[in-house]
């Protein structure tokens, strides 16, 4: 439940702040108490999402500072743009992890920092063993994500993987893999579809149309 | 469906994990202000990448009080190619001042006097069960939403009054003064210039 408190201050100019406690605020409320300059809206946002935003790009561009630059560059732009989030159009946490995604992805393009990550075997990326320690795991989810990725053909599964994860592009995972651009495409394509797919008849709420 | 459409089609599950070169980006980009469709099958493709990112991981210690740190600076947010989508039309935005202030705090004392009322009225009755609880907690959430923007106006097309208030030219003197203009840089009272 929203609760609301009104603070009175003791000092002398007595201005009453208003308080509103937005840890059960849907995400698209939070959102709208950022236009209006509410910092714990955000701070609420950070506590959902940050988790999540720093752990993809930190596995995209292997480093902690980088990875946090990204984050804070992020979460600031919700801050400064909130508007840029349409809550018809897709979820907060995909909002921020597609920007996340880009911005580290031209970090690595831009620096040539991924030559570093290529010795690392993509496929590990998915089960995240190497960070297990630091890593909180939502079980219920990981198994359901884990099994739907099992049904996908292992070219399409390793493609989503490389371009994702590895933040290659299709034309770079073609090579990697030895296969034509246009297969890869394709399977990136399919193989998303595929797993939209099966994620729902597994019971997973997906945002988007 | 055209051949062009088709090989842009066939770009969109790339396109959605960022796995298309500048050139072909540009293109579909280009190819997604005309196609809704096309528009909502990239935002399905990153829900579900969305879903793939869902190992969490604990962001360092420091880092939100980083964040918090900078944002009375206002610090400028890097404008490069951050963001992948199409934005939407940006309405200006101000900081709260003393009449907001107040105006917000006679809107919450409203709300808190109505859930007051609420409260008195849930428990006189006999009824408690957790959904009758969650109901009421949508009720609260959506009542505290009407009495903010009775105060103030936000800037969300579909979710606001029409009512736009800029810093500069105000017709009530009071609002000309920003609590924060000490602290905030005038660009905060200006439009917002994302395209």
């Amino acid at each position: 439940m929203m609760r609301i408190t009104v603070i009175r201050m003791v000092e002398p100019h007595r201005i009453a702040r208003v308080r509103i406690d937005h840890t059960t605020a849907s995400d698209a409320s939070l959102v709208m108490g950022m236009a209006r300059y509410q910092q714990d809206a955000l701070a609420e946002a950070y506590k959902r999402h940050a988790g999540v935003v720093y752990g993809l790009s930190k596995r995209l561009l292997g480093n902690q500072a980088q990875a946090e630059e990204v984050v804070q560059e992020i979460f600031l732009r919700l801050w400064n743009q909130p508007d840029r989030f349409d809550p018809d159009r897709g979820s907060l946490r995909s909002f921020l992890l597609t920007q996340a995604h880009g911005r580290s992805v031209d970090l690595l393009r831009s620096e040539g920092a991924r030559r570093r990550r290529e010795e690392r075997d993509a496929h590990e990326h998915i089960g995240g063993a190497d960070e297990l320690d630091r890593e909180l795991w939502d079980l219920a989810l990981a198994g359901q994500v884990r099994s739907a990725m099992e049904v996908l053909h292992p070219g399409e599964r390793a493609a989503i993987e490389l371009a994702y994860f590895g933040g290659h592009t299709y034309r770079e995972v073609a090579t990697m893999l030895g296969e034509a651009e246009g297969t890869i495409k394709s399977r990136i394509r399919a193989g998303l579809k595929r797993l939209r797919a099966e994620l729902q008849s597994a019971g997973v709420t997906l945002g988007g149309t | 469906m055209s051949g062009e459409e088709e090989m842009y089609d066939e770009l969109l599950g790339a396109y959605a994990l960022d796995a298309v070169d500048e050139d072909e980006r540009r293109a579909v980009e280009d190819y997604l202000k005309v196609n809704p469709r096309a528009v909502a099958e990239v935002q399905e493709h990153r829900e579900v990448a969305a879903m793939l990112a869902w190992s969490t991981m604990a962001p360092p210690d420091g880092l939100w009080e980083r964040i918090a740190g900078s944002l009375d600076e206002a610090a400028p947010v890097p404008t490069g190619d951050l963001a992948r989508v199409i934005p939407m039309a940006v309405p200006r935005r101000r900081r709260l001042n003393a009449v907001s202030t107040w105006a917000m705090a006679a809107a919450a004392a409203v709300v808190v006097l109505a859930l007051g009322i609420a409260a008195f009225r849930n428990t006189s009755s006999t009824t408690s069960s957790q959904s009758l609880m969650e109901q009421a907690a949508k009720r609260d959430d959506a009542q505290t939403v009407r009495a903010m923007d009775s105060s103030r106006p936000a800037r969300f097309p579909g979710l606001r009054p029409t009512a736009r208030i800029s810093c500069g030219g105000s017709s009530t003197a009071s609002r000309s003064r920003s609590v924060f203009s000490g602290t905030g840089p005038a660009s905060r009272c200006s439009p917002s210039t994302a395209t």
